[in-house]
C-alpha cells in the first residue's frame, strides 16, 4: 500500500465532512474517487496529500504517519495537482515544469544535467516541447493541464495525485489528459489517485474506485463491480442503463431519468409515453 | 510557527538595540552632563547680582533644549533662524551674516542674506555661508532636524525659546556673554527688572479672559506671554480651570463667560486685524448674550497691539506691562 | 535564452538609471557646484565648503532616499507577493498606524525625548505588525485575515491618532511633519540606522526568490511542491516589517513607495521575482532619488516635502494603470 487513511475524519470549523474512512491505494494502479457534490471526495484527497489536517484518524504513506515526513520528503513521492490553482501571468511553461524540480533541488533552485533532463523528458511526455517557452496564459485548455501534468511529472514521484483534472476542458481535451494519465501509468507505473466528476471516464480508466457519499464511503472495488444501475440510483438518484463500449473494452452507462423530484419524473414519463 | 515568529522578533529587536545603543548612551551622558552644567549656570546667575566685582568668564552655555554649548570666543559668523531671536541678538550687541525670510525682522537684518523660510530653512543656503554659530527655534520640529547636520560640521548651535519674562532674560544673558557684552546684560536688564517690579508691587485683583483671534479661529488662552504678564498684573484668568474655547471645537462656552463675567476682556490678534476682528465678529460678538457681559458694558473689551503682545517683546516688555497697567489705571 | 537576455538588459538599463540618478542628487542642490568640483569634494578635499556640503549634506541624504526606497518598494513587492494582492503595500501590515501612533505619542506626551522618534516608530511599527498577525493566526494565516485584521489595527490606532490630535491641538506640528514623511536634514546617524536592514533583509528575499515564486501558483500546489507556506509567509512578513519599519523610522511614512515601484518593476520584467527583486532594489532607489531631487529642486531654495512629489505621479500613475488593465 503507498498510501493509507485508516479511521479518518475532517472537519471544517467544527463539521464533520468526512466521517471514519479508510481508503487506500497500492503501487501502480489507477485509482478514482467519485461521488455527488459535497460528498467529501476533494476533501479526502486534501487529507490524504496533506493539504489539509484531519480531526480524526491517521494518513500513511509507505507505512508511516504522513505528518511525520517532511513536506518537502513527501513532495519528493507525491505529486498533487489541486483543482484551485493560480496562474502568474507571465510563467512560461518551462519555468512552471522547472518548479517541479524543487523539492529534489538545492535552495537555490540552480538546475543540474539530471533536472534538465527530467524537465526535457517531461515536456516529451505531455507533448508540450514545442509549447516551452510559451505563457501560460497563452496555452488553450488542455495544453494548460499537460503544462501541469507536466510539473508533476518532473516531480518524478511514485505516486501523482489529481482533484478533477478535466471538469474545466472540452471533450477532446479531456480525452487528451486521461490518455496521458493512462499511458504514464503503463509505461512508467506511476500510480494515479484522482477524483473524477464524469463516471463513464471513471469506469472506463480506472482500476479501482470508491464511491462515496455524504462523508462516508458507499462503496469499493472494481468499477465494472462498484458503478452499477442500484448503485447510481442509491448515490446519484439516478436511472441508468449499461451498455458496453466494445471499443474500449469496458461498460458504459446512459442516464435517462431522475428520481429526485416527482414532478420532474412525470415530465419523462409523459415523453416516455409519447416515444412508444 | 508562533514560536519562530516570537524568535525572529527578538532577533530584530536585539538588532535595533546594538544599532541605536551608541545613539542612546550619548544621550544619557549628555543629560548627566546637562546636569551638571546647569548647577554651574545657577550658580553664576546667582553671583550676577554682584557682578560689578567679578568679570565672569562663561564659556559654556545651557540653551532650550537644555543642551550644552561651548563658546571660546566671540562667533564671528552668525545666523538667525527667527525674527525675534534677531532682535534680542541684536539687543545683546550682537552681529549676524543670514537670516530667516520673515515680514517681521529688525531693521538690521532686512539687507541680510536670506536662508529660506522659517518652515523650511535651506540647509545649503546656512552651510554656504559658512557660519559658526546658527541659532534655531527650540520645538521647532523643521529647525531641530538639522541638529544632527550642524553637529557633522561642527558648527555650534543656540537653540533658543523662552515663553515668559526669566527665561527671556536668561536667554538675554547668554546672547551678552556670547558676544563679550557682559556688562550690556547689567545695564539693559536692570531697568526692566526694575520697571516690571514697581508696576507689579502695585496691588491690583480683577478676573479677566483673552482671546486669541485669527481670521480662521477664536481660542482662550491662559498660558502664553500676555497671560503670564497680565497674571503678574494680579489678574485672575478664567479660563484657568475651565474650558471656554479652544481652537478645534466651534463651540464657545457661553455661559461659563457669562457666569464667570470677568472684569476685562483682551484680545490678541493674529495676522490682519480686519480679519481677526470679522472673525470674532461672527462667532462671538454676534451672540447676543455678548452685550450683556459687564465687561463689554462699561469698556473693558480691549484689543492689545501686536507689537508687545504677539510677538516676543523682547527689550519692550517693560512697555507691555506698562501698557496693561495703563489700562489698569485708566479704569479705576 | 530570448527572454532572459532581455529581462538582464532591461535590469542594466535600471541600474544605469539609478546610478545616473544618484549622481544627479549629488550635483544638484541649493549650491551650485560643478559636477568635476563634486567628484573633487568627495574624494579629494577634506575642509572646503563643497566638500562639507556635498559630504554632510547631499552625499548622506541621496544614499538615505535610495536606501529608503529601496526598502520601502522591497516590502511592498514582498507583501504583494506573499498576500496575492497587487494592492498591498507596507500599511497592510500596521507600519503607517504603528509607526504613526508611536511617533505621536512621543512628539506629544514626551517632546524632550523627541530624539527617540526614530526607535519609537520602528518599534511600533513592529509591534503593531506582530499584533495584526497574531489576531488573524487560526490555523495558520491566511491572507485575507490578514488583510482584514490590518484594516481594524490600522483603523483602532489611526483612532488613537485623533485622539492625541484633538487633545493636544498645539503640539502635532512635528508629529504631522513626520506623517508626511521627509528627508530634509537627514545625515549619516540617520543612514547608519538604515543600511544594516536594507543589505540584511534584502539579501535574504533575494535568497528566498525561489520561493515567493511558488508562493504564486497558489498555496496548495506550493505545498504539493514541498514549501512550508506558513513558515515561508512569516518569513516574508517579517522581513517585510523590518525593511519597512527601518525605512519609516528615517524617513517618515512615505506613501506610494511600496505600492507603485513594484508596479512599474513588473510591467518591465514581469513577476518572476528572481527578476523582479533586482528590478524593485533599482527602480525603488532611483524613483525615491529622483523624487527628492524634484522636492528639493523644484521650488529652490524652498524645500517640499518629498511626499508630496510621490503622490502627485503617484496618483495619474494609477489612473494609468486602471486604463491599461482589462
Amino acid at each position: 500500500m503507498l498510501i493509507e487513511a485508516k479511521n479518518l475524519s475532517v472537519s471544517y470549523d467544527k463539521k464533520v465532512v468526512v466521517h471514519n474512512i479508510d481508503i487506500h491505494a497500492n503501487k501502480g494502479e489507477i485509482l478514482s474517487i467519485v461521488g455527488p457534490n459535497g460528498c467529501g471526495k476533494s476533501t479526502v484527497l486534501k487529507a490524504l496529500t496533506r493539504l489539509l489536517k484531519p480531526s480524526g484518524g491517521d494518513v500513511l504513506f509507505e507505512g508511516k504517519p504522513i505528518k511525520k515526513i517532511s513536506t518537502k520528503d513527501i513532495a519528493k513521492k507525491l505529486a498533487v495537482l489541486p483543482q484551485i490553482r493560480q496562474t502568474p501571468e507571465d510563467f512560461d511553461v518551462e519555468m512552471l515544469i522547472r518548479y517541479g524540480r524543487y523539492p529534489h533541488g538545492n535552495f537555490s533552485g540552480k538546475l543540474n544535467d539530471e533536472d534538465r533532463q527530467i524537465i526535457k523528458w517531461a515536456l516529451k511526455q505531455t507533448g508540450m516541447t514545442h509549447h516551452k517557452n510559451k505563457k501560460l496564459t497563452q496555452l488553450s485548455g488542455g495544453e494548460r493541464q499537460r503544462a501541469w501534468i507536466a510539473m508533476a511529472l518532473a516531480q518524478k514521484t511514485d505516486i501523482i495525485v489529481l482533484d478533477e483534472p478535466t471538469t474545466f476542458l472540452d471533450l477532446s481535451h479531456q480525452l487528451e489528459v486521461l490518455e496521458l494519465i493512462k499511458s504514464l501509468n503503463e509505461t512508467e507505473n506511476v500510480t494515479i489517485l484522482m477524483v473524477l466528476h464524469d463516471l463513464n471516464q471513471a469506469i472506463r480508466y480506472s482500476d479501482r474506485v470508491y464511491v462515496m457519499k455524504q462523508g462516508n464511503i458507499i462503496a469499493e472495488g472494481k468499477p465494472e463491480d462498484v458503478l452499477t444501475s442500484d448503485r447510481l440510483r442509491e448515490v446519484f438518484h439516478i436511472d441508468s442503463d449499461f451498455y458496453t463500449d466494445f471499443r474500449n473494452d469496458s461498460p458504459h452507462f446512459i442516464p435517462h431519468r431522475m428520481k429526485v423530484e416527482d414532478h420532474a419524473s412525470k415530465c419523462f414519463a409523459k415523453r416516455e409515453k409519447a416515444i412508444q | 510557527m508562533k514560536k519562530l515568529l516570537i524568535i525572529i522578533m527578538v532577533v530584530a529587536m536585539l538588532a535595533v538595540g546594538c544599532t541605536t545603543n551608541n545613539e542612546v548612551t550619548n544621550e544619557a551622558i549628555t543629560e548627566v552632563a546637562t546636569d551638571v552644567v546647569q548647577n554651574e549656570s545657577n550658580v553664576s546667575e546667582g553671583s550676577g547680582d554682584s557682578a560689578e566685582e567679578t568679570v565672569e568668564v562663561m564659556t559654556t552655555y545651557v540653551d532650550a533644549l537644555n543642551r550644552e554649548i561651548t563658546i571660546e570666543t566671540k562667533p564671528e559668523k552668525v545666523i538667525c533662524l527667527y525674527g525675534s531671536f534677531a532682535d534680542l541678538w541684536y539687543e545683546a550687541g550682537g552681529e549676524l551674516v543670514g537670516i530667516i525670510e520673515s515680514s517681521t525682522l529688525p531693521e538690521p537684518a532686512v539687507d541680510l542674506p536670506k536662508v529660506g523660510k522659517m518652515s523650511t530653512p535651506n540647509i545649503e543656503a546656512i552651510l554656504a555661508l559658512e557660519p559658526d554659530l546658527v541659532i534655531i527655534r527650540a520645538g521647532y520640529a523643521k529647525q531641530e532636524e538639522l541638529l544632527n547636520i550642524f553637529e557633522t560640521s561642527h558648527i555650534n548651535v543656540y537653540a533658543a525659546d523662552y515663553n515668559s519674562f526669566d527665561e527671556t532674560m536668561t536667554t538675554f544673558k547668554n546672547f551678552c556673554y556670547i558676544n563679550g557684552n557682559d556688562a550690556v546684560y547689567e545695564e539693559k536688564s536692570q531697568p526692566l527688572v526694575d520697571g516690571i517690579k514697581t508696576l507689579t508691587d502695585v496691588d491690583h485683583d480683577f478676573s479677566y479672559l483673552l482671546l486669541f483671534a485669527s481670521s480662521k479661529s477664536i481660542s482662550a488662552k491662559d498660558d502664553n506671554i500676555t497671560a503670564g504678564i497680565i497674571d503678574n498684573m494680579g489678574g485672575k484668568n478664567i479660563a484657568a480651570n475651565y474650558s471656554i474655547a479652544d481652537e478645534e471645537s466651534k463651540q464657545f462656552s457661553f455661559e461659563k463667560i457669562l457666569e464667570l463675567d470677568p472684569t476685562y476682556i483682551f484680545v490678541q490678534t493674529m495676522g490682519s486685524v480686519e480679519d481677526a476682528k470679522a472673525r470674532l465678529e461672527e462667532d462671538v460678538m454676534s451672540n447676543p448674550a455678548w452685550a450683556s457681559l459687564t465687561a463689554v458694558q462699561e469698556g473693558r473689551f480691549i484689543y492689545l497691539p501686536k507689537e508687545l503682545f504677539l510677538y516676543k517683546p523682547n527689550m519692550k516688555y517693560l512697555d507691555a506691562y506698562q501698557y496693561i497697567s495703563d489700562i489698569l489705571e485708566g479704569n479705576n | 535564452m530570448d527572454i532572459k537576455d532581455h529581462r538582464i538588459i532591461k535590469l542594466i538599463i535600471i541600474y544605469a538609471l539609478f546610478a545616473v540618478t544618484l549622481l544627479v542628487g549629488i550635483s544638484l542642490g541649493s549650491l551650485k557646484i560643478g559636477i568635476i568640483d563634486v567628484f573633487k569634494a568627495i574624494f579629494l578635499e577634506t575642509d572646503t565648503l563643497n566638500h562639507s556640503i556635498i559630504f554632510n549634506v547631499r552625499l548622506p541624504r541621496n544614499l538615505i532616499a535610495a536606501f529608503v526606497g529601496i526598502n520601502l518598494a522591497l516590502s511592498g513587492v514582498t507583501l504583494q507577493g506573499v498576500m496575492n494582492n497587487p494592492l498591498a503595500d507596507p500599511g497592510i501590515i500596521g507600519i503607517s498606524s504603528g509607526a504613526g501612533l508611536m511617533a505621536f505619542i512621543i512628539m506629544i506626551l514626551f517632546p524632550s525625548y523627541a530624539y527617540l522618534v526614530p526607535i519609537g516608530a520602528f518599534i511600533g511599527a513592529l509591534l503593531t505588525t506582530f499584533l495584526i498577525y497574531t489576531l488573524a493566526w487560526k490555523n495558520g494565516v491566511s491572507p485575507i485575515r490578514l488583510i482584514l485584521s490590518g484594516v481594524a489595527v490600522s483603523a483602532f490606532l489611526g483612532a488613537g491618532i485623533n485622539v492625541l490630535m484633538t487633545f493636544y491641538p498645539e503640539r502635532i506640528s512635528g508629529g504631522i511633519s513626520f506623517m508626511i514623511g521627509g528627508l530634509s536634514g537627514k545625515t549619516w546617524p540617520d543612514f547608519y540606522l538604515i543600511w544594516p536592514y536594507t543589505l540584511i533583509a534584502g539579501a535574504l528575499c533575494m535568497m528566498l526568490s525561489n520561493q515567493i515564486n511558488l508562493l504564486q501558483l497558489g498555496d496548495e500546489v506550493a505545498t504539493g511542491l514541498g514549501l512550508s507556506v506558513e513558515k515561508i509567509r512569516t518569513i516574508f512578513i517579517v522581513l517585510s516589517a523590518l525593511l519597512a519599519a527601518s525605512a519609516v523610522s528615517v524617513a517618515g511614512l512615505l506613501g506610494f513607495v511600496g505600492l507603485v515601484v513594484p508596479h512599474i518593476a513588473r510591467l518591465i520584467v514581469g513577476s518572476d521575482y528572481r527578476y523582479l527583486y533586482p528590478a524593485t532594489i533599482g527602480l525603488g532607489g532611483a524613483i525615491l532619488v529622483g523624487c527628492d531631487v524634484m522636492a528639493r529642486m523644484l521650488f529652490d531654495p524652498i524645500e517640499l516635502p518629498v511626499g508630496i512629489i510621490m503622490a502627485v505621479l503617484g496618483a495619474p500613475f494609477f489612473l494609468f494603470l486602471l486604463r491599461e488593465k482589462k
